[in-house]
C-alpha cells in the first residue's frame, strides 16, 4: 500500500517538474546571450576588451552618416530593451554587424522593462546596460543620478531631424542626452459593435450602448487627470513643459478643470477603473470605451478582437461653455541612452554612442512602424506616418497637435502623487470647491521647493 | 443578563482606567526615571574609569605596558602565543585604521566631498566621466569602521584585564594557563564562548549592521533628489521635525497614526473575542459534529491569505460578483474601496474572516484543557454559567493568551498584507491627507509608498523609526501590566 503511494507521489512530481521545465525553456532561450558569429568570446558578458591599438583611427560616424568598415576591435556591449522587442532587436543588431565587418561585437540583450529601467540604471550604473531604452519623463532622474552619458555633437545632426517633440523630450539644460526613436500617446480605445461615433464626451456617454458603463478612465492616476489640467488652458513647467521656474496651478482655468472632474462624477456612464481591470471589463461588454495608454494596446487588441477601435482623444465641453474643446493628451517619446559609466573604456563609450544613434536611425524607426506599429520620431517619416494605413499610427499623429509632452523634469516627481490624489478627491468629493486654492498652492510650493 | 454586561463594561472601563493611568504614570515618571538612568550610566562609566586606573597603579611594568602595547602583559608572564595573538590584533587595527579606517570615518562625517563629473576636452564636446565619492558606500563603511573599533576596544580592554589577571595570579603563585590550557578551556568549561562567536558575528554583519546602516538613513537627506552618487548629506532631526512637527507632514502622520492605531485594536480585540465566542460555541457540550465545524473554520487557514485576499477584493469590487447581483437587482452599484469609511469597514471585515479562526483554534485548545472540576465544584456553590464564564473560563484564557494578544496588536499595527492587498492604502484624495497616504493607509503602507513609489528614503526611514517607538510603547506598557508576567507563579 505504501509502495503505491509513493509510487504514485513519484509520478505526479515527475509530472510536474516536466511540467516546470515546459513553461521555463522558452524563457531561458529569450534571456540567452546574443553572440554572433564576428564575436571573439564565447559568452557575452565578459568584461570588455580594449580594442586592438595598430588600426588607424577612423572618424567615428553617426549612424546614418557614411559607415566605415570599422576598426578591426573587439567590443561587448549589452543592450536593455522591452521584452516584446527583443526580436526585433536581434535583428538591428545583425544589420549592425553588417555595417563593420573588420570590428568584433559580442551583443547581450536583456529584457527591461521601460516602468522599471530607470530604478534598474540608477541602483548601480556600472552594473547597467551600456545602451538603454526608456520614456523621455525618465530623463530628469536619470540625469540625477548621474546614469546617462550626454551626446556628443556627432549625433545633434541626426536629433535636429527629429520632430519638436522629441528633440525637446532628449534634451535637459540645452543639451541632449538621448536619441529619440518613437513617439506615443493617449487613446480612446472603444467597442465599436458598441459605440459608433466617438468625437465628443457627450456622444459617448449618451449613447444607448447597453453597456453598464460607456466610459472608463483611472480616475486615481494622475497622468489620465491631468489630461483635462492640460485642456483648460493649465500649463505645467511652461508651454513646453521643461521650465523648471514657470509654475502656476492655481488659477482660474485649473478651477474650470477641477468643476469638470466633479461633473464628471454625475455623470452615471462614466466609471473610474483601474488599469489590471480595463481590459475584463472591455472583454465583457461592461465598459464600451476607454482612455488609457499605449501601452494598453495591445491587451486591448486582445480583448475586444475584431470589434477593437482606437480613436483621438473626444472633446469636452466645460461647465458655462457653448464651444466644445479637443482633449489633450499626455504624450511620449521613447529613447535611447547610453549609460553613464566610470569604469567603462572611452572607446568602447564610444561606441555604444554609435550602436544607440544606430538603433534610433530612420531606417529602423520605419522597421519598428512596420513590425510593431511604433510611431517614429523622424520628421519625414512622421509626416508619412499621417497615410501609413496603420489606424493606431495615424491617430496619434492627428491627436500629436492635441498633446503635452510628459515633462521629463525631475520636479516631476513631486507632481504625480499630490496631483493625481488631489484630483481623484475633487472627484470623489472630498476636496469641496473650497479647498481647491489652497491644495493647489500646497502643490505649486512643493514644485518650486 | 444584564447584570453580566454591566459587570463586563465595568470591568472593560476598569482596564481603559488601569490602562490610562498606567500610561499617565508612565510618562508622568519619565524624568524621573530618565534622571535615573543618567546617575547609573555615570556611575557606570566612573567605576570603570577608577577600575583601569586601579589596574595601571598596582600594576607591574608588564601590565602598565600593555595599556600602549598590547599583549605586553602577556610576555611578561610568558604567555607566548597570547601576546603575540594580542599583538597582532593591535597591529592590524593600527593597518587597517591607516590604509582604511581613519578615512572610512572622516567618511562617515563628510559623507563624501569630491562627486563624479564629467571631464570636458578642451575643443572637443566628447566628455569622460570621473568617478567620485559615494554617500552610501561612505555612510556604510563609515559605520563597519565604527563597529571595527568598538571591537578593536573590547579586545584591548580584555588584554589590560588579563594582563592584571596574570600578574595578581602570579602574586599569588597559582600557576598560569598556557596557551594550550586556554585553547582547550574554549572547547571545554568555555565552549559556549566558540559558539556564541559565530552566532554573534552573524548577528553583528546581517542584524546589527544594516540596523544602524537604516537607522542613520532617518538623519540624512537621501531621497530622488538627494541621490548616493550625486551625494546626500546629514541633517540632524529634520526628519523627524517634518513628520511629528506643527508644518510639513503631522497633518497626514497624525490621522495615519490614528488609524493604525484604531485598526489595530479593532482588529486585534474583534478577531479575539469573536474567536473566543466562536470557540465556545464549537466546544458545548451539544454540538454535535465538533470536529467537522472546527474543519471548516481552518479551511480558511489553509488557503494562503494573500489569495484569499485579492479574492474579496475581487468580490467586493466595483465589478465584482456583488455588485453585479446590485446592478441586477436594479440598484445603484457603488465602489466600496472609493469610500473612506467602508473601505475601513471592509477591511476589518475581512481581516474578521482571515483572523477569527487562529484565536478560535487557539482558545479552543484552551478551553479544552480546564480542568472539569473547577466547573463541577462551582456549580456544586451555586454559580451559574454567567459566574463560571467569568471566574473560570475567561481568566484562564486572558492569562494564557495575554503575550499573544500583545503580539497581535503588534503585527497588526504592521499589518501590511491585509491592507495592501485590499485596498493599496487608498482610497486617495482625502482631505488632509498628503504625499501618498490614503483612507486606509498604516504607517507600514505609507512608508511602503515613500520607499518605492517616490524614492523618499529618509522620510520612509523616520517612520520605521516612530513606527517602532509606537510598537515598543504600547508593548512594554501592557506586557508589563498583564496577568501573565505579573503573576507568573500564579498558573495553576
Amino acid at each position: 500500500m505504501k509502495k503505491r503511494v509513493l509510487k504514485i507521489m513519484v509520478m505526479v512530481l515527475a509530472v510536474a517538474m516536466l511540467f516546470v521545465f515546459a513553461a521555463c525553456s522558452p524563457e531561458i532561450i529569450y534571456v540567452a546571450d546574443f553572440t554572433g558569429e564576428g564575436a571573439s568570446h564565447a559568452g557575452g558578458n565578459t568584461t570588455p576588451s580594449t580594442p586592438s591599438t595598430g588600426g588607424d583611427d577612423q572618424p567615428s560616424t553617426g549612424g546614418d552618416t557614411n559607415p566605415t568598415t570599422g576598426d578591426g576591435g573587439t567590443y561587448n556591449l549589452t543592450v536593455w530593451c522591452a521584452e516584446e522587442d527583443m526580436e526585433m532587436i536581434y535583428g538591428m543588431l545583425e544589420s549592425y554587424k553588417a555595417l563593420y565587418p573588420t570590428n568584433k561585437y559580442s551583443f547581450t540583450v536583456q529584457p527591461q522593462g521601460e516602468d522599471t529601467v530607470t530604478s534598474a540604471v540608477t541602483r548601480d550604473v556600472e552594473s547597467a546596460a551600456d545602451v538603454f531604452s526608456f520614456a523621455n519623463d525618465q530623463l530628469g532622474l536619470l540625469i540625477n543620478g548621474n546614469a546617462l552619458t550626454q551626446i556628443p555633437s556627432t549625433y545633434t545632426a541626426q536629433i535636429n531631424k527629429q520632430i519638436d517633440v522629441a528633440r525637446i523630450a532628449a534634451s535637459y539644460n540645452n543639451s541632449y542626452y538621448a536619441i529619440p526613436y518613437s513617439y506615443e500617446n493617449c487613446f480612446l480605445y472603444y467597442n465599436k459593435s458598441l459605440l459608433t461615433d466617438v468625437s465628443t464626451m457627450e456622444k459617448i456617454l449618451s449613447a444607448n450602448t447597453g453597456a453598464n458603463f460607456n466610459l472608463g478612465i483611472d480616475m486615481n492616476d494622475g497622468y489620465y487627470t491631468t489630461m483635462f489640467l492640460y485642456t483648460a488652458g493649465v500649463e505645467i513647467f511652461g508651454p513646453q513643459g521643461n521650465d523648471p521656474s514657470s509654475v502656476d496651478l492655481d488659477n482660474e482655468n485649473a478651477y474650470k478643470a477641477c468643476q469638470y472632474i466633479m461633473d464628471l462624477h454625475n455623470q452615471t456612464k462614466l466609471v473610474s477603473i483601474a488599469k489590471n481591470d480595463q481590459s475584463d471589463s472591455l472583454r465583457s461588454g461592461r465598459v464600451a470605451a476607454m482612455i488609457s495608454g499605449p501601452h494598453m494596446i495591445a491587451q486591448f487588441k486582445n480583448a475586444l478582437g475584431s470589434n477593437f477601435g482606437v480613436a483621438m482623444l473626444p472633446s469636452i465641453r466645460f461647465a458655462g461653455e457653448s464651444k466644445d474643446t479637443q482633449l489633450v493628451s499626455f504624450s511620449g517619446v521613447k529613447m535611447y541612452g547610453v549609460s553613464r559609466k566610470t569604469n567603462r573604456d572611452s572607446k568602447l563609450t564610444a561606441e555604444a554612442m554609435r550602436l544607440a544613434a544606430y538603433l534610433a536611425n530612420s531606417e529602423n524607426q520605419q522597421i519598428r512602424l512596420e513590425e510593431r506599429e511604433f510611431c517614429p520620431t523622424d520628421e519625414d517619416l512622421f509626416d508619412d506616418a499621417l497615410n501609413s494605413g496603420i489606424e493606431a499610427v495615424e491617430v496619434v499623429v492627428n491627436q500629436s497637435e492635441y498633446s503635452k509632452l510628459k515633462p521629463g523634469l525631475i520636479q516631476m516627481g513631486k507632481y504625480w502623487t499630490p496631483m493625481g490624489d488631489f484630483l481623484v478627491g475633487v472627484y470623489n468629493f472630498n476636496k469641496p470647491e473650497s479647498t481647491w486654492s489652497t491644495e493647489l498652492k500646497k502643490i505649486e510650493d512643493k514644485l518650486k521647493e | 443578563m444584564t447584570a453580566f454586561f454591566h459587570s463586563l463594561f465595568a470591568k472593560i472601563a476598569g482596564w481603559c482606567k488601569k490602562f490610562g493611568q498606567n500610561f499617565l504614570a508612565f510618562f508622568r515618571n519619565l524624568p524621573q526615571n530618565l534622571k535615573k538612568l543618567c546617575l547609573n550610566i555615570g556611575r557606570g562609566i566612573r567605576d570603570w574609569f577608577l577600575r583601569y586606573i586601579k589596574i595601571f597603579r598596582e600594576g607591574d611594568l608588564g601590565v602598565r605596558m600593555s595599556y600602549l602595547v598590547m599583549g605586553s602583559g602577556a610576555f611578561a608572564r610568558k604567555q607566548i602565543a597570547k601576546g603575540i595573538a594580542y599583538l597582532a590584533i593591535e597591529l592590524l587595527f593600527i593597518f587597517y585604521m591607516i590604509f582604511n579606517g581613519a578615512g572610512a570615518i572622516r567618511g562617515f562625517f563628510t559623507l563624501g566631498t569630491s562627486f563624479t563629473y564629467d571631464l570636458h576636452f578642451v575643443g572637443t564636446d566628447e566628455t569622460v566621466p570621473v568617478a567620485g565619492d559615494d554617500s552610501m558606500l561612505c555612510l556604510l563603511f563609515g559605520v563597519v569602521a565604527i563597529l571595527v573599533i568598538a571591537g578593536f576596544l573590547v579586545m584591548y580592554f580584555s588584554n589590560i584585564r588579563s594582563a592584571s589577571e596574570a600578574y595578581e595570579n602570579s602574586i599569588v603563585g597559582r600557576k598560569l594557563p598556557t596557551f594550550k590550557d586556554d585553547l582547550r578551556a574554549l572547547f571545554d568549561n568555555k565552549f559556549y564562548v566558540v559558539l556564541l562567536f559565530v552566532a554573534l558575528i552573524g548577528v553583528i554583519a546581517f542584524t546589527v549592521l544594516p540596523l544602524i546602516f537604516m537607522i542613520l538613513i532617518a538623519f540624512t537627506n537621501y531621497d530622488r533628489d538627494h541621490t548616493a552618487t550625486g551625494g546626500f548629506d546629514w541633517v540632524g532631526f529634520q526628519n523627524f521635525g517634518s513628520l511629528v512637527g506643527t508644518t510639513g507632514l503631522s497633518t497626514t502622520f497624525f490621522p495615519v497614526l490614528g488609524w493604525t492605531l484604531l485598526w489595530a485594536l479593532c482588529a486585534t480585540f474583534l478577531n479575539y473575542f469573536l474567536g473566543v465566542a466562536l470557540a465556545l460555541l464549537i466546544n458545548k457540550k451539544d454540538i454535535k459534529g465538533q470536529k467537522i465545524w472546527r474543519t471548516f473554520f481552518v479551511l480558511t487557514i489553509a488557503i494562503p491569505q494573500f489569495v484569499s485576499l485579492l479574492l474579496m477584493r475581487q468580490l467586493l469590487g466595483e465589478f465584482g460578483p456583488i455588485m453585479e447581483l446590485v446592478r441586477q437587482a436594479g440598484g445603484n452599484a457603488v465602489n466600496l474601496f472609493n469610500n473612506k469609511h467602508t473601505a475601513r469597514l471592509i477591511v476589518i471585515l475581512v481581516n474578521l474572516w482571515v483572523g477569527i479562526p487562529y484565536s478560535m483554534l487557539i482558545t479552543s485548545g484552551i478551553l479544552m484543557n480546564i480542568p472539569a472540576d473547577l466547573y463541577e465544584s462551582a456549580r456544586i456553590d451555586g454559580a451559574g454559567k454567567l459566574t463560571m464564564f467569568r471566574k473560570i473560563t475567561l481568566p484562564y484564557i486572558m492569562f494564557v493568551t495575554g503575550p499573544y494578544l500583545i503580539t497581535q496588536f503588534i503585527g497588526n499595527i504592521n499589518n501590511f498584507n491585509i491592507i495592501y492587498l485590499l485596498t493599496g492604502g487608498g482610497p486617495f484624495g482625502q482631505a488632509g491627507l498628503s504625499d501618498g497616504a490614503g483612507g486606509t493607509s498604516l504607517l507600514v503602507t505609507w512608508l511602503y509608498s515613500m520607499t518605492l513609489d517616490s524614492q523618499n528614503y529618509k522620510l520612509a526611514s523616520t517612520l520605521g523609526i516612530l513606527t517602532f517607538v509606537v510598537s515598543a510603547v504600547v508593548s512594554l506598557l501592557t506586557y508589563r501590566h498583564s496577568s501573565a508576567s505579573k503573576n507568573e507563579e500564579d498558573f495553576q
